[in-house]
């Protein structure tokens, strides 16, 4: 491999992670925001895909395989852009991988890689719709989607080629390594890039994770730690079975050289015995001399004869001559020889000899008469007899595929080998097995080839058997390495269907419970949470119901006490029998319409003496129970100063200086208070920014434009009043009304009613429904001035109170014209 | 619906306020009023694109008022419209108020 194809193959891992930051990039400008997302998915899932070929053409040629990181490119297509991206990458990826055999890519794993990067695209697709949920994994669960994705394909190459497992398995021996650990790198460049493009934590802060992503990431952890566990504990078995298999196969056949070898050995040295014994036929006749003859004639080392007693009577070394053969272990084993035994010859191995246990000597013996004799020969004696049988012994003989026998002789000469192997140095071998002790398992270099090795001592040979540790360790590899290709999609499958479960036992129940819950939060109590899935759930499903129960209960107290308040707050407000039913002078009619149960509008009449009726129409800001209570301080206020003062400007400028001394929440209120001379039809009336007074006069209603603009009650204390300019402060206006002549008074909920445009009802709508009502008598105005709001706002909700009050003049008349009948009113409820 | 937008320059707090300020709108115009003061001494609201005013509103603005000042800073309104304006005159609360 040069740097070229290296550099290539590099380019082609980072290609992916560039193609996401360019793309990403793109997506945020203008001008490419605008496409569709369907046209978007086609346009990335192509660019993706030619991303792809370029990883199949700048793959490295492996042995009709290619090695590449083509599935880098579909991956991150699926996983960070979009499903349907995902496997058009995947599609073009794969269908040009098996177009590309045409133009020379490997043929062997064809089908393997097509379907290899299809998968990878619908792959990835799968897990950011399933599993991710469309986020963009981090940078650990991106290396592992592309681990898995290349595990998958390359247990293709297997399922493919069953037929050629051997080739199969040195491809995916080779490939997995680097392919599995680009297109991983590649992937988790991409997230790491995509993390920094989105402004996304690399790490999500705790709070921000999910269940799914706090279980995603805890499996992980779990996998990997059980994965290297597994791993290592297979390997380190399979590691000491592979050795002691290996140790059992040498073992075995030194074991079958040595036999043939002592076998060998046995039969010539018998051979040479039976020879002397046939020149010593008995051993009363042995002399010797004779011995030492025929030693040297046969080249043996030592003759020696023997009588009945088991005593050396001849033998070519004098200081041997009367040794007791019954003495020594080594020599006594000879005894069976003697007369009576029954045993006509016996062979010993080669070994230390009892005279001299540093010696070592082979013995054959074979009874004569009167006893026996005994040769032994040294090594070197045999060695030339031997070699022919050592040679044929070794030659046939391997171990396992391309182990070796070798057999060397005591100064560490190769006597033997299996011939097809020129051995350079046998030095090195040598040195080695005398480092090592006999029947061990060890070390060494054998033909420029790291080996496993035994040896016997056989005979004075050493008979050494060697396998190279590549094929000792090949077994072990294949098994591991199916192991952990196993493990991955084991791993990867477990993943998924734990993921798939708490999906649906658990988050399932969550996003149910959150729906319901959502239903209660918007005000819904009668929702009951019915989450059963699992107990944890029917627990919480209770706990939350009675939770809502009691709340519901207590809520219903408060809803009880407001209303009250509301009942409370009506019932302050005057009714016309009780305030003027004496009086026949003037029709009334007011209504106050709360939006909320408690509002901030009131109204008030009252008679201040025998001629003068007091009207009250304000408005407190803000809604609810702090303006109602406002609002009854207000009236109050306003009702006192009235009661004892006959000019309205200085009623409202004192109720002021009492309603801003304590009011620490800015609350204000506006204000209309008018005085009515019933005698006279003088109506006196001044205002603290409150809405202007329409009249009717001439037969037709206007909304004369209010000169001043006095400030509302509350906003300015009396100190800071006096302050002011005249045109902020209370002033009175008088207008007289002639009998028939009529006032209306209201608040902004009226003016200010809102229809689903945010369109206000107004002024101007104002004086044409007043207009437009069949009399000016404010029984009939009211109702219908209400009428014309409600049709004016239609659906849109009441956000403002709407309170009217108006006043017709009828004059002075005798008290006898029933009267009472016109003077009503009322509070209409919605 | 009111649009609420708080924009802080060293020692001035700017809260621009588009839409209506009514009932509805007037406790988060509350809430933004609140950091505004909290943020800095003096607060300009910019009142241009204010369509409508409620009496809740102008509460609002009252409490506002008072915070300000409380600080010892001061409140500006700026480009107040002409219908908002009118509501300011009725009630008198133009005269609590600097305008821009």
């Amino acid at each position: 491999m040069d740097i070229g194809t290296i550099a290539q193959f590099a380019v082609a891992t980072l290609m992916p992670v560039m193609a996401c930051i360019a793309l990403t990039l793109l997506r945020k400008r203008t001008s490419v925001a605008h496409i569709p997302e369907r046209g978007w998915q086609v346009i990335v899932g192509v660019i993706f895909g030619l991303i792809a070929i370029y990883g199949t053409e700048a793959g490295i040629p492996l042995d009709g395989a290619m090695m590449n990181v083509r599935d880098a490119a579909p991956l991150a297509a699926g996983l960070f852009f979009g499903g349907p991206a995902g496997i058009i990458a995947g599609l073009i990826g794969g269908i040009e991988r098996w177009l590309a055999v045409m133009w020379g890519v490997g043929e062997f794993t064809r089908v393997a890689c097509s379907l290899g990067t299809i998968f990878a695209g619908v792959y990835a697709a799968a897990l950011r719709k399933y599993v991710f949920n469309y986020y963009i994994p981090n940078l650990s669960f991106a290396f592992a989607t592309g681990i898995v994705a290349e595990v998958m394909h390359l247990l293709l190459v297997f399922v493919t080629n069953l037929d050629q497992t051997a080739r199969a398995f040195e491809i995916v021996q080779a490939c997995v390594v680097p392919m599995a650990f680009c297109v991983a790198l590649s992937t988790m460049l991409s997230s790491f890039a995509l993390h920094l493009l989105h402004n996304k934590p690399l790490i999500t802060p705790v709070g921000d994770r999910n269940v799914v992503r706090i279980l995603h990431t805890r499996m992980l952890m779990a996998i990997v730690v059980a994965f290297l566990l597994t791993v290592g504990f297979t390997s380190i078995v399979q590691t000491s079975r592979s050795l002691s298999d290996t140790t059992e196969l040498l073992e075995l056949s030194v074991e079958d050289v040595e036999e043939d070898i002592v076998d060998a050995s046995d039969e010539n040295l018998l051979e040479i015995t039976k020879h002397v014994s046939a020149a010593i036929p008995s051993a009363a006749d042995a002399t010797s001399e004779g011995c030492r003859q025929l030693a040297e004639s046969l080249d043996v080392a030592e003759i020696n004869v023997i009588d009945a007693n088991g005593f050396i009577v001849a033998s070519t070394a004098s200081e041997f001559i009367g040794f007791d053969m019954a003495s020594g272990e080594q020599s006594s084993e000879f005894l069976v020889l003697l007369p009576g035994s029954g045993q006509q010859e016996f062979v010993q191995a080669y070994r230390p000899i009892s005279y001299d246990a540093s010696t070592s000597r082979k013995y054959a013996g074979v009874s004569i008469e009167g006893g026996f004799v005994q040769v032994g020969y040294d090594a070197q004696n045999f060695v030339s007899d031997l070699s022919a049988q050592v040679e044929s012994s070794v030659k046939n003989r391997h171990v396992g595929q391309r182990g070796e026998l070798v057999v060397i002789d005591e100064e560490g000469a190769i006597v033997s080998t299996r011939g097809d192997i020129a051995v350079e140095s046998d030095a090195h071998l040598a040195a080695d097995v005398e480092a090592a002790e006999a029947g061990q398992l060890f070390t060494t270099t054998f033909a420029g080839e790291e080996c496993f090795a035994t040896y016997h001592e056989v005979e004075g040979y050493r008979v050494i058997a060697l396998l190279p540790v590549s094929e000792a360790n090949a077994s072990r590899d294949s098994s591991l390495l199916l192991v952990v290709l196993m493990e991955v999609i084991v791993f990867a499958a477990l993943f998924l269907v734990i993921h798939a479960v708490v999906k649906l036992v658990v988050v399932r129940g969550i996003r149910r419970m959150t729906v319901q819950l959502a239903q209660i939060t918007q005000g819904d109590l009668d929702v009951e949470i019915d989450v059963r899935d699992a107990t944890e759930f029917t627990s919480l499903s209770n706990d939350i119901n009675l939770t809502v129960g009691a709340l519901k209960t207590s809520l219903a107290t408060v809803q009880a006490d407001l209303d009250m308040a509301a009942e409370i707050q009506a019932n302050v407000l005057p009714t016309i029998t009780r305030v003027i039913s004496a009086r026949d002078e003037i029709e009334l009619f007011s209504s106050m319409e709360p939006a909320k149960e408690v509002g901030g509008d009131f109204y008030d009449f009252f008679m201040i003496d025998d001629d003068h009726l007091a009207l009250v129409v304000a408005d407190v800001s803000g809604k609810g129970v702090p303006a109602a209570l406002f609002m009854m301080l207000s009236k109050t206020v306003i009702k006192m100063e009235a009661l004892s003062n006959l000019d309205p400007a200085s009623v409202l400028m004192r109720a002021n200086a009492d309603l801003s001394e304590k009011n620490d929440d800015d609350m204000f209120t506006t204000a209309w208070l008018g005085i009515f001379e019933l005698s006279t039809g003088i109506l006196t009336y001044a205002d603290a920014g409150h809405e202007k007074l329409a009249l009717f006069r001439n037969g037709k209603w206007e909304l004369p434009p209010k000169p001043n603009g006095a400030v509302a009650l509350a906003v300015f204390t009396q100190e800071d009043y006096s302050g002011l300019p005249e045109k902020y402060r209370f002033r009175n206006h008088t207008v007289v009304l002639q009998p028939g002549d009529a006032v209306f008074q209201y608040t902004d909920g009226v003016t200010e009613a809102t229809d689903a445009q945010e369109e206000l009802f107004g002024e101007e709508r104002l004086v044409d429904a007043l207009n437009e009502a069949p009399s000016a008598s404010p029984g009939d105005i009211l109702p219908f001035v209400r009428e014309q709001i409600s049709e004016f706002v239609k659906d849109a909700p009441q956000f403002d109170d709407i309170t009217m009050l108006g006043l017709r003049y009828i004059g002075k008349k005798a008290t006898d014209g029933g009267g009472g009948e016109k003077g009503h009113q009322t509070v209409s409820e919605s | 619906m009111l649009e609420i937008s708080n924009t802080v320059n060293g020692d001035v707090s700017e809260v621009k306020l588009v839409g209506r300020l009514d009932v509805k709108a007037a406790k988060n115009a509350d809430q933004a009023f609140t950091q505004a003061v909290e943020a800095s001494k003096n607060v300009v609201l910019d009142m241009s694109e204010l369509d409508y005013i409620a009496s809740a509103g102008l509460r609002a603005l009252k409490r506002l008022r008072s915070d300000v000042s409380a600080n010892g800073g001061t409140l500006v309104l700026r480009g107040v419209q002409s219908n908002v304006m009118e509501l300011f005159e009725m009630t008198g609360f133009a005269v609590m108020f600097t305008f821009e």
